[in-house]
């Protein structure tokens, strides 16, 4: 028996079986393979030559913390161990042990990184909503250690009805590291949910990330992505659009610089019929930095009245900046209204000079040009202290001090 | 205040400015009519530090000072301001943001301390009501869906706050109607002071009638034809550039 299978033997019972065979299918299926399509741009290789060492989950435990926000409801992931307060009415957190949740059975699985996730979580919570919280709910995950691999699990569920905001927050410390995180939503009937994701890893960190989604009728979701740092990351995200006249809106920033590589993979499925899709990715690369935008938008056949649009922005700052955008459009009924545009380019020479002459010197006329365009992003986050961070972190990462 | 010698500059190896000459005192006001295509601009965007045109040869002194060495942040330290034909379209950058961070980077080259929230309120507000420009257009990116009027007045208020000792306003008069035009040059004479210097742009003698000249100078391919006193706008008009250049020629 390996470590991994001494590490499910430990675990409960009832999952033992499905972790098992979640195992099992890795094993055979293995990392992805460079050659894959939806891979082609990952640096898998480094990645897949690296060890890491998985952590044995804990029990969640009450608790409380503090944050950047006043007084959100902080849920903090530490290595294996869950910490929450006590909830407001209308939240309930299970342990993920006790999960009932869909984990989707392993057969049926097709990426290896979700497989791994369900073999080896390491921590979760099963969050279930009704009504409206007043509070935004916080998700801090912080990993210390080096060559630790963390695999968190989360779901998410939207009773009908229900409003409510998740921030997501994944800071670590320094060292090689790997999360491999999982989240899974569900949006009730009419439910809304305004999601926040800051992930701001340390300088060596792999972060691999597959977020589903699964949207009920007239439901509204509303995902503000920021990566912020980190060596290497993967964000992979599907939209299902299961119900008619849901809404979503994914509006994603992605930062790289010196030698990093981050990647998000959007896919949307109008499933419905009258569903509104909306995406607007940005990047900001500088250095050797490199940024991936796949964004496929796949109207079904019974979804008439589809109304998807897709806008991908680049801002490259060095000679040596690379950004590759993909848009993919699968259309397979009539009445859609779709739309897709894409731009990649340096800082507008004639809006530099501009402001140099006006007095700012050539690093304050970048840095003032780079917040404006990051704010198109960070502008869309409602919550303004997040958002005023969110700027100043970025004139920070783009003014040398971070 | 300034003085050009010989001044060459090129852009993508083509010379647009053939050994201009020009001495501007404090306290005067200067004119450059011309052509299109004489070099107007070109000389404008030199004078301010755009490093698309290169300097073959020449040099430019202002204030004592190596023009030429500065960087265009330094320039506009200094006391140089540019007044541009076309003002640029900043999205994203709102102008209250920019008008602080320019205020605030000149006055500490200039020594001086930065000003806070409040002070910087108030004396945008004050420069704001006389270019008659509402307060809360300052909330809109820099000149982002600006009417050519909106964003040539937009230029006098930066202008009025920035307090510079040379001003080179490069066809400042181009698309704007009588009303605005009253209130750019209203703002352009408020401004006049023995201890600053103006260089206006123009292709038109209208212009003129506002702002009123001491010297009037003719530029036709790259250097000065021909200058005077005010009455050359006049004499221009009538007679048109054709008149200069051969006159030009024939010397």
């Amino acid at each position: 028996m390996t470590e991994l299978e001494a590490l499910i033997e430990a675990g409960p019972d009832h999952l033992k079986q499905v972790r098992q065979e979640a195992l099992a299918k890795f094993r055979a299926m293995g990392w992805p393979d460079a050659h894959e399509e939806s891979y082609r741009f990952t640096r898998l290789r480094p990645f897949i030559a690296e060890h890491f060492e998985t952590d044995a989950p804990e029990e969640n435990e009450g608790g409380s913390s503090v944050s950047f926000l006043d007084e959100p409801i902080t849920v903090r992931f530490e290595n294996g161990r869950v910490i929450y307060p006590e909830l407001p009415a209308g939240v309930r957190i299970q342990n993920w042990t006790d999960q009932n949740e869909r984990v989707g059975h392993p057969i049926e699985e097709k990426s290896p990184f979700r497989l791994l996730n369900t073999a080896l979580r390491s921590s979760g919570a099963c969050l279930q909503i009704e009504g409206e919280p007043q509070l935004p709910i916080y998700l801090q995950f912080s990993a210390q250690g080096s060559s630790r691999a963390t695999h968190p699990r989360v779901m998410l569920r939207l009773a009908e009805g229900a409003h409510a905001q998740l921030i997501e927050h994944f800071v670590s410390t320094p060292g090689k590291a790997f999360t491999n995180a999982v989240i899974d939503i569900e949006l009730g009937a009419n439910s809304s949910l305004q999601h926040i994701l800051i992930v701001q890893d340390g300088a060596e960190r792999y972060h691999f990330r597959d977020a589903r989604i699964h949207q009920d009728t007239a439901s509204h979701y509303s995902g503000t992505y920021f990566h912020l740092a980190g060596h290497q990351a993967r964000h992979y995200l599907e939209v299902n659009l299961e119900g008619a006249h849901a809404e979503t809106e994914l509006n994603a920033l992605l930062l790289a610089k010196g030698q990093e590589q981050a990647e998000n993979q959007f896919t949307v499925r109008h499933i419905a019929p009258s569903c509104k899709s909306r995406q607007q990715v940005q990047s900001i690369v500088d250095e050797s930095g490199h940024t991936v935008f796949t964004g496929k938008v796949i109207v079904g056949e019974d979804a008439p009245k589809t109304d998807a649009g897709q806008s991908n922005r680049n801002l490259l700052l060095s000679s040596t900046a690379r950004a590759d955008a993909m848009p993919q459009l699968e259309i397979y009924t009539d009445d859609v209204a779709c739309r897709h545009g894409s731009t990649t380019g340096n800082l507008d020479p004639e809006a530099l000079f501009y402001l140099m002459a006006r007095g700012l010197s050539r690093q304050e006329a970048r840095l003032m040009l780079i917040a404006a365009f990051a704010h198109e992003i960070a502008g869309r986050v409602r919550l303004p202290q997040l958002r005023n961070w969110v700027d100043d972190y970025i004139t920070n990462r783009f003014g040398g001090s971070v | 205040m300034i003085e050009i010698k010989n001044l060459r500059a090129s852009v993508q190896g083509e010379a647009i400015l053939k050994g201009l000459n020009l001495n501007i005192q404090a306290g005067e006001v200067h004119c450059i009519m011309g052509p299109n295509g004489s070099g107007k601009s070109t000389l404008a965007q030199v004078l301010a530090g755009r490093d698309t045109y290169e300097i073959t040869a020449g040099s430019v002194s202002f204030k004592g000072q190596d023009l030429l060495e500065m960087a265009p942040h330094e320039r506009a330290c200094e006391g140089l301001f540019l007044a541009f034909q076309y003002p640029h379209e900043i999205p994203g950058v709102s102008g209250l943001q920019f008008l602080r961070a320019s205020v605030n980077a000149v006055r500490k080259h200039r020594g001086q301390e930065e000003l806070d929230a409040f002070d910087m309120m108030q004396q945008l507000k004050k420069a704001a009501a006389e270019v008659n420009i509402p307060f809360d257009e300052l909330k809109r990116s820099v000149n982002e869906g600006f009417s050519g009027g909106e964003k040539k007045r937009n230029e006098m208020l930066q202008m009025a706050l920035l307090e510079p000792c040379f001003v080179v306003l490069d066809e400042v008069d181009s698309g704007l109607d009588i009303d605005a035009l009253k209130v750019v040059s209203d703002a352009v004479n408020r401004m006049r002071t023995p201890d600053r210097a103006f260089l206006l742009i123009t292709h038109y003698q209208r212009l003129l009638n506002y702002i009123v000249p001491d010297k009037v100078h003719v530029l036709v391919d790259g250097r000065i034809a021909k200058s005077g006193g005010k009455e050359l706008a006049l004499e221009l008009e009538d007679k048109g550039y054709a008149w200069v250049a051969s006159h030009a020629a024939a010397e």
